[in-house]
């Protein structure tokens, strides 16, 4: 067990204490409808080194969704989401891959290829952990205008909290 | 086994993620409520319109069978009907007894062959002796508006053939409805959907849009089913008969189902006209 599986491990336990301590109480609610639901955990998800065989970033997105949803009360939502990003992470890596490839250790993050790439990155991993977060939620296609509005409001506040964990930590991996 | 562990960890991704995502789904509608219900709702909507896509398909299905039991059933109405029965009032002082015999019942039958574009057209239908069907029946469209369809010529067990009124050897008495003046059908091998009214009287008044009907005079024809509309007509020369053109109200094209006129009175009329003539 080295250091990066310990930090990696680390981080995965504040992620979570902090969704379900902190952010899980944020929340706008009118008449029992809230509009937004702000995602911090992924950001474990997001950090895994680059090279991590899918396999077992589904695996992991898998366990802190499911630890998420454990305290949410909500089994099997947070983790459907999860998995799904994860599932498609190695996708939108490929995708933003930059010129000269990745480096053999590296993590995507602000600090090793910038904050024009981690925007982008982190962008298109929480569009669609929380557009599955919310149709997972609501579970029809009904209400597509409530997936949809807070899909919206979910995504950007999310986004911004997870922007400003990078500037605040700054993490190389 | 290196190399399995090896291909697991390189192209488990999908397979693991497909495992996991019913897994979620699976707790996502055993432990939430609300999306247990939306789950059972949907899926019976789903599976009610599965099986209603079912009965769609079955019902198509029997949808011949239906139609031969309507037919069944319109052939048994069709006999009840006036011009089915044979009127047998005598006027007696100013005493009026009505009384009606029956004197035309109907076999509902399928074409099952049939040719139009020949120069003598046949059909074939799927009732034979064994359905009571003779020779020198007459056959009528199961067409709502009327039309007749031809005279049975050959007769097997199960099936018969008939003279197509599309065929040069045909010869039915008809009339104009308007003025009841008579002529014989004939066809002349052009087009399918014209007939021929022969033998009208020079001095009949014939006018367009007038509609030829099967005449009291045939005995294989209840009397009054519209056969066509007048088109043109001609005299030719030297002879003392007009000709009408008419258009055929029913498409022999499409005929599917008909009726064998049985009239049970044929066989009197005939003994009665034979000995006549025998005189």
């Amino acid at each position: 067990m080295n250091s990066s599986t310990i930090k990696h491990g680390i981080r995965f336990v504040l992620l979570v204490l902090a969704q379900i301590l902190i952010f899980k109480s944020i929340d706008l609610d009118t008449n029992g409808f809230s509009y937004f639901t702000i995602f911090i955990y992924p950001i474990f998800i997001l950090l895994l080194p680059i090279r991590t065989p899918t396999v077992f970033v589904v695996l992991m997105g898998f366990l802190i969704g499911l630890t998420v949803d454990v305290f949410y009360d909500s089994l099997g939502v947070h983790a459907g989401a999860s998995v799904f990003s994860a599932f498609i992470r190695s996708a939108i890596l490929n995708v933003l891959e930059p010129r000269g490839g990745y480096e053999v250790n590296a993590s995507p993050t602000k600090s090793s290829y910038g904050i024009n790439f981690f925007f982008r990155y982190a962008a298109t991993f929480m569009f669609f952990h929380t557009l599955v977060y919310f149709s997972l939620e609501i579970f029809t296609p009904v209400y597509f205008n409530e997936i949809f509005i807070r899909t919206v409001f979910s995504f950007i506040l999310s986004m911004l909290f997870i922007i400003v964990f990078q500037y605040l930590f700054n993490p190389k991996e | 086994m290196r190399s399995l562990v090896l291909f697991l960890v390189q192209y488990g991704g999908v397979g693991l993620f497909f495992v996991l995502e019913a897994v979620c789904l699976y707790l996502v509608v055993n432990y939430n409520q609300q999306q247990k219900d939306i789950w059972l709702n949907s899926s019976n909507i789903i599976s009610g319109s599965i099986l209603n896509f079912r009965s769609d398909i079955s019902q198509y299905y029997n949808l011949s069978e239906f139609a031969d039991s309507l037919a069944a059933d319109n052939a048994r109405l069709k006999a009840r009907l006036n011009n089915a029965q044979f009127v047998q009032t005598i006027l007696m002082d100013s005493i009026q007894d009505v009384e009606r015999e029956q004197q035309y019942t109907y076999i509902s039958a399928r074409i099952v062959n049939s040719t139009i574009h020949l120069h003598n057209n046949t059909f074939t239908i799927d009732r034979g002796r064994k359905h009571g069907i003779r020779p020198h029946m007459g056959v009528i469209d199961s067409n709502p508006g009327g039309g007749i369809v031809g005279i049975v010529t050959n007769v097997s067990e199960n099936y018969s053939v008939v003279m197509a009124l599309l065929h040069q050897g045909i010869k039915i008495p008809a009339a104009l409805r308007r003025n009841k003046y008579h002529g014989f059908l004939s066809w002349q091998p052009s087009n399918p959907k014209i007939i021929n009214l022969i033998d009208v009287p020079k001095h009949a008044e014939i006018r367009r849009k007038d509609t030829i009907e099967t005449s009291t005079y045939s005995a294989l024809f209840p009397a009054g089913i519209p056969v066509g509309i007048v088109d043109t007509f001609w005299q030719d020369q030297g002879s003392n008969f007009h000709t009408i053109s008419a258009n055929l109200i029913n498409d022999l094209g499409n005929v599917q189902y008909v009726y064998v006129v049985n009239n049970l009175m044929k066989g009197e009329v005939e003994k009665l006209e034979e000995e006549a003539s025998g005189e």
